[in-house]
Order: structure tokens, then C-alpha cells, then sequence
């Protein structure tokens, strides 16, 4: 023993630290990998989004199917109307004012919510929040008293904004047509787009206030086309 | 007297090390027994991830079919309407209207001259978490926004992100590494079309002095940011809903 310690050959005990040193490694290799890519799959973070891509596709569909009742409703409608040959343009007229009212082109008056936002904010802002807007769920939107269309354009200009061709001046009012509470839990939510501006901008001012009723302008221009042409199916 | 203690704590010292390393390695194999025992277990961790991404995909069937019905609808609909025109005189005029506002809302394919814009993540490694929202190689859903706002000032007159048309109430948003448009799905690479005076549309998206965010990381990370100018461009119609 004496001698083969001192020339160092390996000895019993050395040979099953050697063994169980492997041994430990190979094991926390294992816990660390198997460990990580539970983490990886389970992640709360990816969970969180999952659930939320899952509530935004329920509300979705919940929005499809009502719209393919109400199609149901008009086809039906539209049979009664050619069986007894009579009436008809009651559903013409109602449809047509339907898309008038989504299209922009009539004022429109309902509750909503007013956001006051004043300090010197970019052009992407009032875009993003436009957006934001658009994502919670509005019938119709203003900004600064001009409606805003599916075209509507906000860009900047040296260093002013334009919407759709017209300087517009903070300070920038958005006035929304749409479900009061949910658009002011939406925009107030924590990390939300308001919030992220404040923090970024903190000489920003925003209020965001509740409206029984709202009265947003038509809009003003023409809607033409000249390049595209409507395609056959 | 020297050497007795000294040989009495080397012969403690070696089985106290084993009995350490045992108990460590015994823990380490009990915790890997439980997690892989687990999985194949209800308490499986990755099973309710798993389940998630199966609902979102049957969630998002149900919307395609969804679209794909109220498609059809319109399309009976349309034929009935103009039913209605031929039998009664009154009704021609309230048709063509509302003919019209069915192309001004989006409820129209639309075909003419225009542009495809195509958007990719740019080839550049080690940057390829979308979850870095300061990721600046990969397309985020604001860079499209700005990119359809830029092709309306260049005059645009209808606009599809892949396949969904934008209209009045369309979004264009982002849940970590899914593009969300008029809440459906949409993939990259995009392509985002465009109908309207081709030369100007593009002209507006290369010109180095707008969009200047995207030309930059074009430059840097390799961000694909192509325009195809094109005789004929098709753009679906609006399968989605008005009702808010």
C-alpha cells in the first residue's frame, strides 16, 4: 500500500472516486438538459402567450360565427323576400348601411372613450395606438377631428405629422367609438402601449376618459379607384 | 502517538467522502427517476403545452372554415341580391351602391398593376429569439404596419398581408413568434401586395430617406425587404366580420 501510494498507481479507492466522479458528472449533465427542456417546452412565458393566442382566437371565431348567422338571417330573408316577390330593398337598405357606416363615410355617434395625448410624440406612436385601437375593437375612429378610414395614413413631416395629407398638432385626441370599459381596460392595461410611452416619454401626458356618447366626422376625401378593378371570384 | 490520530481520521475521511458522493449521486438519481417518470404520467409538465398547441390549431381550422363559409355566404348572398334587382325596378340603383360599399369595405377581390413587398427575418446568427422584442434581424408585426402605412401614402388602393385583406378595422399584431392579422395567423416569408401605380409604390418603399428603421437593418442584419412590381396583383376579399 505505503508503495504504491507513493508511485501513484492507481489505487482501489482512487479508481471508484475516478468511476463515481463520471458517475456524478454524467448525472448532473442529465438533471441540468432534462431539467432546461421541461423549462424550454413549459416556459411560463410560452404558456402565457399560448393562452392568449387561444383567448384571441376564441374571440375571433365567437365573431365569425356571428357574422355567418347573420348572413344566414339575410339569405333568408332575401328568399322570402323572391318567394312572395315582394319587399327586399328593407334588406338592401339595411346591408347598405351597414358597410357605409364600417366604410367611414357617414358620422357615426355611440359611446367610447376620448385619449388626450399631449407632449411631443412620433408619428409611429399615434400609429401603434391606432393599431391598438383597432385591436381592442372600434367601430370608428377619429384623430385630432378627421375620421380615419382603412387607408388612413399618419406620417411624419420634418418634424410635424400628417394624417392623410394635413398637419395635425398635439395636442392628439383619439376619439373611439366602442365598448367604453373595454377600451379603457385595454389601453390601461400594465405594459400596455400607453403605459410603455409614459415611461419612454415621461413629459407625456395622457388621459383617457369615458364617453356616453361620441359623434365622429364622415370622412372628408373621396374614395376612388383607379388601378384596381374589382376580379371575379 | 503521532501517527494514531493521523491514521484514525484518513480511515474516517475516505468513508465519510463515499457516503457524501453516495448520497448525492442516490439524490440525483431519485430526481431523475421522478421527472422522466413523470412524463409519461398525467402530471406529465409538457403534456398541457402540448394540449395548448393542439387547440390553437384546431382553433385555428375552425377559423379558416369559418372565413371559408362566410365566403360562400356573400358569395349566395351577392346572387340573391341581384335577384332582387331584376324583379324590382326601385332596387337597381340601392344595388349598384351598395355594389360599391362592398368595394370600398374590402368585400371585393380586387385585381389590377401594383407591387409585392417580401418581408423575411434576416440571416444573421445568433440573433434568432423572437421573444427579444429589441431583436432587430427579425420582422416584427410594427415593421409591417409601418411598411402598409408607407404603401398607402405612396397611394395604394387595397392591400393583403399574405392573405388577409386590410380593411377599416384590420390589426397587425404579434404574440412572441406569431403574426397575428385580423387575428388570423400569417407566416413568413410575407408577402404583402399592393394594388395601385406600381412605379410609385415602389419607389416609396426602396427610397433610402423613409422607412429608414427597415433600410438600415436591411444593411446590417441581412432583413429581406424585396419589391416585385407586377401587371397583375390579386387581393383577396375581407373574409372576416363587421360586427364589433
Amino acid at each position: 500500500m505505503k508503495f504504491s501510494d507513493k508511485i501513484k498507481k492507481p489505487s482501489g479507492p482512487n479508481l471508484i472516486s475516478f468511476f463515481l466522479a463520471i458517475l456524478v458528472g454524467l448525472l448532473l449533465t442529465a438533471q441540468f438538459f432534462s431539467t432546461k427542456k421541461v423549462e424550454e417546452i413549459t416556459g411560463p412565458e410560452i404558456q402565457e402567450n399560448q393562452a392568449l393566442e387561444v383567448s384571441i382566437l376564441a374571440e375571433s371565431n365567437a365573431n365569425l360565427r356571428q357574422e355567418v348567422n347573420s348572413l344566414r338571417v339575410q339569405q333568408q330573408e332575401y328568399n322570402e323576400a323572391l318567394q312572395f316577390r315582394l319587399g327586399g330593398t328593407e334588406v338592401l337598405e339595411t346591408t347598405l348601411m351597414r358597410y357605409q357606416d364600417a366604410s367611414g363615410i357617414n358620422e357615426l355617434s355611440g359611446s367610447g372613450v376620448t385619449v388626450m395625448i399631449d407632449g411631443p410624440v412620433l408619428d409611429v406612436h399615434l400609429l401603434d395606438l391606432l393599431n391598438n385601437l383597432r385591436n381592442i375593437g372600434v367601430q370608428g375612429v377619429a384623430l385630432n377631428g378627421q375620421r380615419l378610414i382603412y387607408k388612413s395614413a399618419i406620417t411624419p413631416d420634418g418634424l410635424q405629422i400628417k394624417l392623410d395629407g394635413n398637419v395635425i398638432t398635439p395636442p392628439y385626441r383619439f376619439d373611439a367609438v366602442g365598448d367604453p370599459d373595454l377600451l379603457v381596460t385595454s389601453l390601461e392595461r400594465e405594459g400596455g402601449l400607453l403605459e410603455q410611452l409614459i415611461q419612454t416619454f415621461p413629459e407625456v401626458e395622457v388621459a383617457i376618459t369615458k364617453k356616453d356618447n361620441l359623434t365622429l366626422p364622415a370622412y372628408q376625401n373621396e374614395i376612388t379607384f383607379e388601378y384596381a378593378q374589382v376580379a371575379a371570384d | 502517538m503521532k501517527t494514531e490520530p493521523k491514521k484514525r481520521s484518513k480511515s474516517l475521511v475516505y468513508p465519510l467522502i463515499y457516503l457524501a458522493i453516495g448520497v448525492v449521486v442516490g439524490g440525483f438519481i431519485a430526481v431523475q427517476i421522478v421527472t422522466t417518470g413523470s412524463l409519461a404520467r398525467s402530471t406529465n409538465p409538457i403534456q398541457p403545452v402540448l394540449e395548448l398547441g393542439e387547440t390553437i390549431e384546431e382553433m385555428r381550422t375552425d377559423q379558416k372554415d369559418l372565413k371559408d363559409e362566410i365566403k360562400n355566404l356573400r358569395a349566395e348572398v351577392e346572387v340573391q341580391q341581384d335577384l332582387v334587382e331584376t324583379r324590382r325596378a326601385t332596387s337597381k340603383e340601392l344595388n349598384t351602391e351598395l355594389d360599391d360599399f362592398e368595394t370600398i369595405v374590402g368585400l371585393r377581390p380586387m385585381q389590377g398593376q401594383g407591387i409585392v413587398v417580401t418581408m423575411d427575418d434576416g440571416e444573421y446568427e445568433g440573433l434568432k429569439d423572437r421573444n427579444d422584442f429589441k431583436n432587430d434581424a427579425i420582422i416584427h408585426s410594427t415593421d409591417i404596419l409601418d411598411v402598409v402605412n408607407m404603401l398607402w401614402v405612396a397611394g395604394a388602393e387595397a392591400i393583403a398581408i399574405n392573405d388577409e385583406r386590410v380593411v377599416g378595422t384590420t390589426s397587425i399584431n404579434c404574440i412572441v413568434n406569431t403574426i397575428l392579422v385580423n387575428e388570423s395567423h400569417v407566416g413568413t416569408p410575407l408577402e404583402i401586395r399592393a394594388i395601385g401605380d406600381s412605379e410609385e409604390l415602389a419607389r416609396f418603399i426602396n427610397d433610402p430617406g423613409r422607412l429608414t428603421d427597415l433600410h438600415s437593418r436591411q444593411r446590417e442584419y441581412n432583413l429581406v425587404i424585396e419589391t416585385t412590381e407586377a401587371g397583375d396583383i390579386q387581393i383577396p376579399a375581407f373574409t372576416g366580420t363587421y360586427e364589433i
